[in-house]
């Protein structure tokens, strides 16, 4: 493997590791995540139930085809587009002063400070980075093998 | 930009299939019906839960959640003292009246929220007769 795919692969690999176990966690308990996604106040509590539902098992897939490299591309969009809400979701929450836990790894719905929240922004920063530095080392390799 | 698309979806659909199994068959699946959770999801929250009985004082008398305290629309300011004694803010409140069909829980469960000013109050679903039938 060249040094361009293997550091790519490791990019996504280590989102996808995070993904696998920020999905477990939120999988074992739908209805404290729900809760969580509430406090938000950004969708109705019915949509709430939707998403804590089926959320944690996208992240769950996504990471497994992140680290295995199958359905490759279509994992990385849909991670970086994950991404992008999540920090969406925090930032909003908190320019509204709301004082609420990420809930990003499941958790008790404790309420937090601000720096609890600029902890997780950092986070999804980092994820974010990686995922483009991941797509950016795809692309060039298929630019490579053209 | 087609096949992106396409392996997106896979992967979308796939992870329907297990949400779909947890929305009918997880144990600690929230409600639909917004503030609702199950029998099973207040239990997982047991220490740190104030159980309140919304059924009439007579219903309550002959049984109850260990620990729930009483309170219904009909002795509302009666019984209202005592429960905020009993609550810390550590804890959630879970409202429960006879069985699913009841609306009492709902209607205290506003009243603690809107008038009491309780942060987190939810119902049970199912009420009485679901934790009747899990013992």
């Amino acid at each position: 493997m060249k040094a361009r795919n293997w550091t790519g692969w490791l990019a996504g690999a280590l989102v996808g590791a995070v993904f696998c176990y920020a999905g477990a966690l939120k999988a074992l308990e739908p209805g404290s995540f729900a809760d969580t996604i509430f406090r938000f106040r950004l969708v109705p509590w019915p949509v709430c139930v939707a998403i804590a539902l089926w959320l944690p098992w996208i992240e769950v897939f996504t990471g497994l085809a992140l680290i295995a490299k199958k359905y490759y591309r279509g994992a990385l969009a849909i991670g970086i587009g994950m991404t992008v809400l999540f920090l969406f979701a925090l930032i909003s929450a908190m320019m509204r002063g709301l004082n609420i836990d990420c809930g990003c790894f499941g958790g008790e719905n404790e309420p937090t400070n601000s720096s609890g929240i600029w902890k997780s922004i950092l986070l999804d920063v980092v994820l974010l980075a990686l995922l483009a530095f991941a797509a950016r080392q795809d692309g060039r390799s298929i630019k490579g093998h053209e | 930009m087609k096949t992106i698309f396409k392996q997106a979806l896979l992967l979308l659909l796939l992870a329907l299939l297990p949400a779909l199994c947890a929305a009918v068959f997880h144990p600690l699946r929230p409600g639909w019906k917004s503030g609702e959770v199950t029998l099973w999801t207040a239990r997982a929250w047991v220490p740190n839960v104030l159980w309140i009985d919304a059924r009439p004082a007579m219903e309550y008398r002959l049984a109850h959640i260990e620990g729930a305290v009483l309170l219904n629309e009909d002795g509302w300011d009666e019984l209202l003292p005592a429960v905020l004694e009993k609550w810390s803010p550590e804890q959630k409140v879970v409202v429960y009246c006879s069985s699913q069909s009841c609306a009492a829980s709902h209607e205290v469960a506003r009243r603690l929220r809107e008038e009491a000013g309780l942060p987190e109050v939810f119902v049970m679903e199912g009420g009485w007769e679901a934790w009747e039938a899990a013992e």
